[in-house]
């Protein structure tokens, strides 16, 4: 009833303030920086807003994933799984970070699990709602998955560095224990 | 959480508000099931032609505006046709009343000669006195209920006005609605609620546009035949048994019906009432290999035995209208089942 409550309050009195702040909060999310205030218009309808309390579980890793969430207030952990079953931690993520992007693109279960560790306002975005962005309005919706695409590459760029890194580590450790 | 003084009034106001509200709304949901029901399928049929125009560059509020108006010039063009030609029917009917008696005499005396060949004059005579004595109680009955029947068609016609209206909004606002009622569940369940709504909605909205499809290529198929076999009024005729067609098995065979009738009561029919059969057996089969495959699909097949069974329960419990809803219903059901079974699977509920 409570969400009922904030559902009806939010709809009736938080209007114009709301999307301005909600239009500043996409700005600074590399998906949608580049887009103008008019394309913005077609984004803001299909984004869902959620509230989450502390230790709130947002999505389990190996569950079906569909999309990614923005952060608009408090703090998210993602965690993933040890060998030995322990939670590790990956990443914490603040205000106007996001996550779970891959999901959009790939439609493969989640790799990691996220949760609120602080009272959280997230907004989801969800792959249903780009498929019909780009059908739709295929100019905003092509900007979109070419910013995604960007991020995603730059993810992966950044993986390969590390790989990259930790082989170079490894290739030392060896020589290093050959050595001995 | 402690809650001020201000804060409790809101929401006593708000829960005062609320109630009043609901009760309106459980007596308007009474009033307006049927035109709810009725408005959201139109909605959902008329959704893609709306999503083309946006596409387009139209707004979704004048994209529905102008399906309207298209659709409404439709109406009042197919009216300002039909009303003429009904009432020139009515007048033809007028004039040549005692020639149409002629004819059901005559057939009366054909049939009776027939039955002679193969029962005691007797039991024809039984037999016939009979019918006669059901079709004048039938006919005072239908005399009796035309007050029932008025009331009716005037309730029909206040359906008819608020379907359109309702229709109108679940298209223009359909999206925000669904976005509502989402926002209302539980953060655990929103995602997975969520993507089950799309599936459903793709897949069911792909079948009754194909069922939508399927049914006026049918009717068309119907009218353009029986138009060529001479039956009078075979366009229309064709409409009624192209609708028909959206339930299984029994459908064509209802829709049949009226063709063979008209054919078999016209004295200047040059082909006979059988052809008619003929007729609906071979669109049938052109139907069943050609048409239901590309319009429909496979996707929401049922079991014979389940569509004849949900065909009988349907239309005792809602006649005709009932016989209708039934397959969708249960096909409706089957593919919501089988959705909601493999997310709860995937979203690792079950």
């Amino acid at each position: 009833m409570n969400k009922m409550f904030h559902a009806l309050w939010s709809t009736l009195f938080i209007g114009d303030e709301k999307r301005r702040s909600l239009h500043e909060i996409l700005k600074q999310i590399p998906v949608f920086q580049d887009l103008t205030a008019f394309e913005l218009k077609f984004v803001v309808p299909i984004l869902h807003q959620r509230e989450f309390q502390k230790d709130e579980l947002i999505f389990r890793e190996g569950e079906a994933g569909n999309g990614m969430y923005i952060v608009q207030s408090g703090r998210v952990e993602i965690l993933g799984r040890s060998a030995s079953g322990a939670d590790v931690l990956y990443a914490t993520l603040f205000d106007r970070q996001f996550f779970g992007e891959l999901s959009l693109v790939d439609g493969q279960p989640r790799s990691a699990s996220a949760i609120c560790s602080e009272q959280s306002t997230l907004y989801g975005f969800f792959k249903p709602d780009l498929l019909e962005l780009i059908d739709k309005h295929p100019s905003i919706g092509t900007k979109v998955l070419f910013n995604l695409t960007t991020v995603l590459g730059n993810r992966l760029r950044d993986s390969n560095v590390k790989l990259m890194e930790f082989q170079g580590q490894l290739v030392t450790l060896r020589g290093s224990n050959g050595a001995q | 959480m402690v809650l001020n003084k201000e804060h409790l009034g809101i929401r006593s106001l708000y829960w005062i508000v609320m109630t009043g509200i609901l009760g309106l709304v459980a007596y308007a949901a009474y009033t307006l099931f049927f035109p709810l029901v009725l408005g959201f399928l139109f909605a959902f049929l008329t959704d893609p032609v709306v999503d083309f125009l946006e596409r387009r560059g139209w707004s979704r509020h004048s994209g529905s505006m102008l399906l309207f108006g298209v659709l409404l010039a439709g109406l009042v063009s197919l009216v300002a046709v039909l009303v003429p030609m009904l009432q020139k029917q009515a007048h033809d009917v007028t004039l040549h009343e005692q020639e149409y008696v002629t004819i059901v005499e005559a057939r009366v005396s054909q049939i009776r000669a027939t039955a002679l060949k193969y029962f005691s004059p007797a039991m024809v005579a039984e037999t016939e006195a009979e019918i006669r004595t059901t079709a004048i109680h039938k006919i005072q009955a239908l005399q009796n209920s035309v007050p029932k029947i008025l009331a009716a068609v005037a309730h029909a016609l206040g359906i008819a006005i608020f379907v359109p209206i309702i229709g109108f909004f679940f298209l223009v606002e359909g999206a925000e609605i669904k976005k509502w009622v989402i926002s209302l569940l539980p953060n655990r369940y929103f995602e997975m609620t969520l993507m089950l709504l799309n599936r459903v909605n793709s897949q069911l909205g792909g079948y009754m546009r194909g069922q939508a499809l399927d049914c006026m290529i049918n009717g068309f198929l119907y009218g353009l035949g029986m138009t060529l076999l001479g039956v009078k009024g075979g366009a229309v005729i064709g409409v009624f048994a192209g609708l028909m067609n959206a339930v299984p098995y029994v459908g064509p065979l209802i829709g049949a019906i009226p063709g063979m009738f008209s054919l078999m009561m016209d004295p200047s029919a040059t082909m006979p009432w059988w052809s008619v059969g003929v007729l609906f057996l071979t669109v049938h089969m052109i139907d069943n290999v050609a048409i239901y495959p590309m319009t429909v699909g496979k996707s929401l097949d049922l079991p014979p035995f389940v569509v004849i069974l949900g065909i009988l329960f349907g239309g005792s419990v809602a006649g005709i209208p009932g016989m209708f809803l039934t397959v969708p219903l249960l096909g409706m059901a089957k593919q919501t089942f089988i959705v909601f079974y493999s997310s709860l699977k995937s979203y690792r509920i079950i």
